[in-house]
């Protein structure tokens, strides 16, 4: 894990108030969000502290930042990867032009999430030994630092009482026998231990959550580290409400008013051992969410866990596609979407808060269904192929100009005019409700097109589905067509799904594309995978016996080839 | 948290609430109907600090406790809605302590959250905003904000 990303995501997270104190009694009385101040200046800290560990951060911060601004995400983020190798030197050359350390798909393992375990032990065992804290200690401490280490050990090392202080572990790290960690029993300090001792005797303990008015003997009572105790019954009652809370048990503190010792697996199996295994569910999610190196497979009810190569623990930016080996789910390693090449992940994130804070306005606009436009009777369209023929009137038109088909098609050139833009000839008018709308009518061109790409992406994937289907029942039937001669089909199928996919992304891709001379040559690679890919999805929609099989072969291959052309030639940083 | 424990706890709040509580405030469960009372909420009273523009007013503050409590916290609420940053037009209460998510912790007395609500009257958290009156007054009219307390310490002054 980088510096970037942990003072980037740092907000998500909240530190522990590094002002209280552990052992008060008192509550601390600050309106809501005057925590949300504290974290501030928590982060201020982190940020000094940062600097401390690396006199290059501001620098990293701020190409970052650069990274925001759309298309620049893709070099910053090769040079912050450059940065890595040689040594932090923001100012190095990128390595090999913005390639990545891993290339697509290879080395990404899918493992399942119980084999994560050893992962998270080997690197809370580490942090044990450097930091000489206990494994639960150090389980924290590793968690509250996302997992980076490197930067955990220096920042301890610095200052180990703030740190722990910060991540809720102080008196589970003091109340040992002075750091030589591995305390049994959370490490209760050996003088109140005996003091409880001899009161237990004579004097009956009282529980601060039931106040219960008998009391409580001192085996009845569980403590903290920070000299807490409840009885086990409340204490048993606090951890499984804590537990449905879900994934933010992990971050639990102390039952005293004001505290804010974290709770562990040590309180978990003594209070509550028969809710330990989701207590422990719930510590291997958080390390999975926040290690940096691995990912949970976005398939429905999949618990399989994508892992990085390499001990980086930086996502390649539109790098890195994984395929789970159990439900067959590919996602990208870095954000978990469907592949979205040639789209960066920050852009595409964009584009969809984008896609959904305008989706009433275009699906106002886009209407699932068209009226003719010579007969005005409503169309569905049903098949992947923009070229429609009215069922009512035969007129054959373009599905996304509406325009005759006559138009389009490749003597004239006409039909890729439907993948550009436009501005026309209402670029004078400079009062803000038209640049308002001719901002819209832009944003809308390229929804339609991403929206299309998109239904069209699901028709083909239903097409490849009956094509499979039929391969199975034409190897059963045995009939005078094997199901080799199908396959040609498959691989069309295929090869459709795929660059519809590519294509819907290009429009959003192009949506954030700046330089309009760039903007010109992308437009012309995207029109010719349209143009191939609209012929090749109409060829794959006839009956299998009107089906020309080597025209469908070859349109194929073309097709590939012209989708390898434009994904290259954006990652080639769009020079020819 | 067993259901079990919130009326236990809730008498055993009581009787330490009337062995000893902070100068100036009443709390108690509120009686139903038939003369009995109902442990499950609580009627009490907060007033204003000494020496701010709050003093002199009681301010009725009722909580409702679920038998989830004590794991989750009580509700709060003015009696009246009061004027204040911090308060939603319900009258509900917007302070860490009595949120789950934040601040609340099984330990935390009656005691404890009702001097944090005092607390509260005259250190408002603008990053909070709850009403927008309140909220916009003490933003960018102080003078005009003050007016309003005191009149509001006025309107909640005890009779006797």
């Amino acid at each position: 894990m980088s510096d970037e990303d942990y003072s980037e995501e740092e907000y998500e997270y909240e530190y522990s108030d590094a002002e209280s104190n552990a052992g008060t009694d008192d509550v601390s009385m600050d309106a809501r969000s005057q925590e949300g101040e504290e974290e501030d200046a928590d982060d201020d800290d982190d940020e000094s502290m940062t600097d401390t560990n690396n006199n290059n951060s501001k620098k990293k911060a701020a190409s970052d930042n650069d990274g925001n601004n759309g298309t620049n995400k893709r070099r910053s983020t090769g040079s912050f990867d450059s940065r890595r190798r040689s040594g932090d030197n923001p100012n190095a050359a990128p390595v090999g032009g913005g390639k990545f350390d891993f290339d697509d798909g290879s080395g990404i393992r899918m493992l399942p999430a119980d084999e994560l375990k050893p992962i998270m032990a080997s690197q809370i065992q580490e942090a044990t030994e450097v930091l000489g804290v206990s494994p639960s200690a150090a389980a924290v401490l590793m968690r509250e630092h996302k997992w980076a280490k490197e930067r955990l050990f220096q920042a301890f090392f610095d200052n180990p009482e703030k740190i722990q202080q910060k991540c809720g572990v102080l008196a589970r790290c003091q109340g040992g026998c002075g750091g030589c960690g591995g305390t049994e029993g959370g490490g209760e300090s050996g003088s109140s231990k005996a003091a409880k001792r001899t009161r237990a005797g004579t004097k009956k303990k009282h529980c601060e959550i039931c106040l219960d008015e008998d009391g409580f003997d001192a085996d009845e009572m569980i403590g903290m580290p920070c000299g807490h105790e409840f009885c086990e019954t409340c204490w048993y009652g606090f951890i499984a409400n804590a537990l449905e809370k879900g994934p933010l048990c992990v971050r639990e503190s102390c039952p005293q008013a004001g505290c804010k010792e974290l709770i562990t697996e040590e309180e978990v199996e003594r209070a509550a051992p028969d809710l330990l295994p989701k207590f422990e569910t719930y510590q291997l999610r958080s390390f999975v969410e926040t290690y940096g190196m691995t990912r949970w497979c976005p398939g429905p009810g999949c618990e399989q866990v994508a892992v990085a190569p390499g001990s980086g623990g930086v996502f390649a930016d539109a790098g890195g596609v994984a395929s789970c080996n159990k439900c067959e789910t590919c996602f990208c390693l870095k954000c978990g979407e469907e592949p979205h090449a040639p789209v960066t992940c920050k852009d595409l994130a964009m584009w969809q808060e984008k896609c959904r804070n305008e989706s009433e306005t275009a699906n106002w606009i886009l209407a699932n269904t068209k009226p003719c436009p010579k007969c005005s009777s409503r169309i569905e369209k049903n098949q992947g192929c923009n070229h429609m023929t009215c069922s009512g009137c035969r007129y054959e038109f373009c599905w996304i100009c509406m325009g005759n088909w006559t138009e389009h098609g490749a003597n004239t050139g006409g039909y890729y005019k439907c993948n550009k833009f436009d501005v026309g000839n209402e670029g004078n008018d400079q009062s803000d409700a038209a640049k308002a709308k001719r901002e819209l009518d832009r944003y809308l061109h390229y929804y339609k097109r991403y929206h299309n790409h998109s239904q069209a992406q699901d028709f083909a994937k239903k097409a490849l589905k009956e094509t499979e289907a039929r391969m199975v029942l034409l190897q059963e039937q045995n009939t005078d067509t094997v199901w080799t001669d199908v396959e040609f089909l498959k691989t069309a199928n295929e090869q459709l799904v795929e660059c519809r996919k590519v294509l819907k992304y290009t429009y959003c891709y192009g949506f954030y594309l700046q330089d309009a001379e760039k903007r010109q040559r992308f437009e012309y690679h995207q029109e010719m995978l349209e143009r191939f890919t609209e012929n090749l999805s109409e060829l794959s929609e006839k009956p299998l016996r009107e089906m020309n099989r080597t025209e469908v072969v070859n349109q194929t291959r073309v097709v590939d080839r012209f989708m390898k052309n434009i994904l290259e030639y954006v990652d080639n940083g769009m020079e020819d | 948290m067993s259901s079990g424990i919130a009326r236990g706890r809730l008498s055993e709040e009581r009787k330490a609430w009337r062995r000893d509580h902070p100068f100036g405030f009443y709390a108690r469960p509120m009686s139903k109907g038939d003369g009995s009372t109902n442990l499950m909420s609580w009627e009490t009273g907060i007033p204003g600090k000494e020496n701010t523009d709050w003093e002199g007013g009681v301010y009725k503050v009722v909580l409702e406790f679920s038998d989830e409590y004590p794991s989750k916290p009580p509700k709060c609420k003015f009696v009246p809605p009061l004027f204040h940053p911090n308060v939603y037009p319900s009258g509900t209460i917007c302070l860490s302590i009595l949120n789950e998510e934040e601040g609340w912790r099984p330990a935390i007395t009656v005691k404890q959250m009702l001097l944090g609500i005092q607390d509260l009257l005259d250190t408002p958290n603008p990053n909070s905003p709850a009403q927008s009156e309140a909220y916009n007054l003490f933003i960018n009219n102080k003078a005009e904000y003050k007016r309003r307390v005191k009149a509001e310490a006025r309107k909640n002054t005890p009779s006797s």
